[in-house]
């Protein structure tokens, strides 16, 4: 028999009574007690000699996970130490629930932990792991880009085949949405760049020059550059992230399903846009430059824009605007095919989306730098 | 995360409801009421408006006019509070689950977020649920690694982990196989009479309405509301033309008419 606790001692919870210890749940124990209190039991036991536990919860408990753990966790411990529980369970709510409970009891052990987690490697297995799967990526990502390059060369030989409505919507998004932003940019830079050798130029007199600083500079190197690096932000983000969804939305399954070439459809607009609007916005960023410039050189120079302009028509050669026509088609090609590949790189997670998307602008970068100083160079060796 | 039994024996009343996004209404003049530890259906066809009023229940929008009161806690225009979110738990139509988060992480979440557990008790909570719906063995997988049904079994393990009084359920067995859809059934019934939790659902599955319902609300387009209210018996011997379209499964119009 377990004795009640008196009146106004309901919120004792453990009472020791001779060789029994006696938990009383009257009211609902917040739920943080519990771990503790099985803490203190087990030091308990381990200082005193118990001979029975009895565990009583009131009427007013409904049963519930927390209160069935502590049970359990008693009853392991009692079980272990040869100690006897009993349990008693008060109320008409709760009398049906006794059953379940006892049920519980023999169902569930915890003996096995839920295993979590991936397998562990050591670390010269992971380093190797690493450049494997490293490699294998950069494969498949230049066998991404030759098929989509055929893929081109194909809409191109058949232009039925091209979304013509599809091109020109990514054309406008890319291309002429952009231009707000290159042209400041451009001007802006073409600005700074012409304050920048006002300053030396004007100490050797030499002040013209500054139009043919601007015009080289502009055309061969930072028209291409900033106007690639904008669109790896606007651009390759754009395409990747909406790829991304699109696979999660299990769309490119759907276009799969219904014959319809992914390619054509999806990835061989986007990088023709990129492709088309890579040497337009290069152009517009090339004159925006130039003004900036001309501002800066009429502004504190003392050059007219008409000799400013004249100075630059005159140094600039033809190879100058090809090395610049090159390089944009190159950042292009890349912006667009590392978008699209990105995209449908996407795992389906939402994360991914996040991942693939930040990644395809990283790569984009990097890709246009060494992309840049590669023309650069071989414009250099072979005196372009 | 107990709870106490006092005494009130209603556990939502909907006094006068209105719903609506920007100025268009969904729900005018809504009225009804759950009852503690039963299960309580709200059904109707498409788009008329059960998504909603479960959005305005458990606090996503905000209701234009009327009152709800959930567990003797009223909520107005003015807000929902907080306290009250964590007595409820809420199966969402596509199970809601963090894809950046394994099955364990989804479900350890509310107990991380609002108790003070020791991880080693998590853990077995966790478990626990998790052996409740029968995922015990994918604890550590990624939602995106599992079915439909599997990941709807993972939310209703997440929404049960705080053992809150109140479940509301979007939709449960939309899109599951017989088997697990009378299975998920099988597991209110028991969460009804063995643990006294109260169960507002949203559905349309006329076997499943028929396994577990106490009580249907049912809703329509054409009048923005409540168009019957009863137990399924008083529903289905119901004059009214919609009641009877709904549970005889007939068409509204035919086809090329």
């Amino acid at each position: 028999m377990i004795n009640k606790p008196l009146q106004g001692m309901s919120s004792k919870i453990l009472i020791p009574n001779g060789d029994q210890l006696s938990f009383y749940f009257y009211e609902p124990p917040p739920s943080s007690l519990l771990p503790g209190l099985v803490e203190s039991f087990g030091k308990i036991i381990q200082v005193r000699s118990i001979s029975k536990v009895n565990i009583l919860i009131g009427e007013g408990v409904n049963l519930n996970t927390m209160l069935f753990l502590f049970t359990l966790k008693i009853e392991e411990i009692c079980r272990s130490k040869g100690i006897t529980l009993e349990c008693i369970i008060e109320g008409e709510n709760n009398r049906q629930l006794i059953e379940i409970f006892k049920l519980q009891y023999q169902k569930i052990s915890f003996s096995q932990k839920p295993s979590i987690g991936e397998r562990k490697y050591g670390l010269i297995e992971k380093l190797g792991r690493t450049a494997l799967n490293g490699l294998d990526s950069c494969k498949e990502a230049f066998k991404f880009f030759l098929d989509q390059i055929s893929a081109i060369a194909k809409a191109v030989v058949n232009p039925r085949i091209i979304r013509w409505q599809e091109l020109a919507y990514i054309t406008e998004q890319t291309g002429s949405r952009a231009m707000p932003i290159v042209g400041i940019m451009s001007f802006l830079i073409g600005l700074v760049t012409a304050f920048q050798a006002a300053v030396q130029l004007r100490q050797f007199g030499a002040n013209i020059f500054v139009a043919d600083l601007a015009a080289l500079g502009l055309s061969r190197e930072l028209s291409p550059l900033i106007t690639a690096i904008l669109m790896a932000g606007r651009t390759t983000s754009a395409f990747a992230a909406e790829i991304g969804i699109m696979k999660i939305n299990e769309e490119l399954d759907a276009l799969k399903v219904m014959n319809v070439d992914e390619t054509q459809f999806l990835i061989v607009p986007r990088i023709m846009g990129a492709l088309l609007t890579a040497p337009l916005l290069t152009v517009w960023s090339f004159f925006t430059g130039l003004t900036g410039a001309m501002f800066v050189a009429f502004a504190s120079l003392e050059v007219t824009p008409v000799s400013f302009l004249t100075e630059a028509y005159e140094i600039i050669k033809m190879s100058d605007l090809w090395v610049g026509f090159l390089k944009s088609i190159l950042f292009g090609l890349i912006i667009g095919n590392i978008g699209c590949y990105m995209g449908i790189k996407t795992a389906y997670s939402p994360e991914s989306v996040g991942r693939k998307t930040t990644s395809s602008v990283v790569t984009t970068l990097f890709l246009i730098i060494v992309a840049d100083a590669f023309v650069t160079v071989m414009a250099h060796v072979f005196h372009w | 995360m107990f709870s106490t039994g006092d005494q009130t024996p209603l556990a939502v009343i909907v006094r006068n409801l209105s719903v609506g996004y920007d100025e268009s209404l969904i729900l005018e003049n809504v009225s009804f009421k759950v009852e503690k530890g039963k299960i309580a259906v709200i059904l109707g066809t498409s788009g008329c408006g059960k998504s909603t009023l479960l959005k305005a229940l458990i606090g996503l929008v905000p209701p234009k006019s009327g009152e709800i009161n959930i567990l003797g806690e009223e909520i107005g225009t003015a807000g929902y509070p907080l306290s009250l979110r964590k007595k409820m738990g809420i199966l969402f139509q596509a199970s809601g689950l963090l894809g950046s988060f394994n099955v364990f992480d989804n479900v350890a979440l509310p107990l991380r977020e609002s108790t003070s557990l020791p991880e080693t008790w998590i853990t077995e909570i966790v478990m626990l649920k998790l052996k409740m719906v029968n995922l015990e063995d994918h604890a550590h997988k990624m939602p995106s690694e599992l079915s439909g049904g599997m990941k709807k079994r993972a939310g209703l393990a997440r929404a049960l982990v705080l053992d809150p009084p109140l479940l509301f359920c979007d939709e449960p067995s939309a899109g599951l196989d017989p088997v697990t859809a009378a299975e998920l059934d099988e597991l209110f019934l028991s969460l009804k009479e063995l643990l006294n939790v109260t169960i507002v659902v949203v559905t349309h599955e006329l076997l499943s309405i028929e396994r577990i319902a106490d009580r249907c609300i049912m809703l329509d387009r054409s009048v923005k509301g409540v168009i019957a209210e009863g137990t399924l018996e008083e529903l289905k011997v119901m004059d009214n033309a919609l009641v009877r379209a709904f549970f005889e499964r007939k068409p509204r119009f035919q086809p090329g008419s």
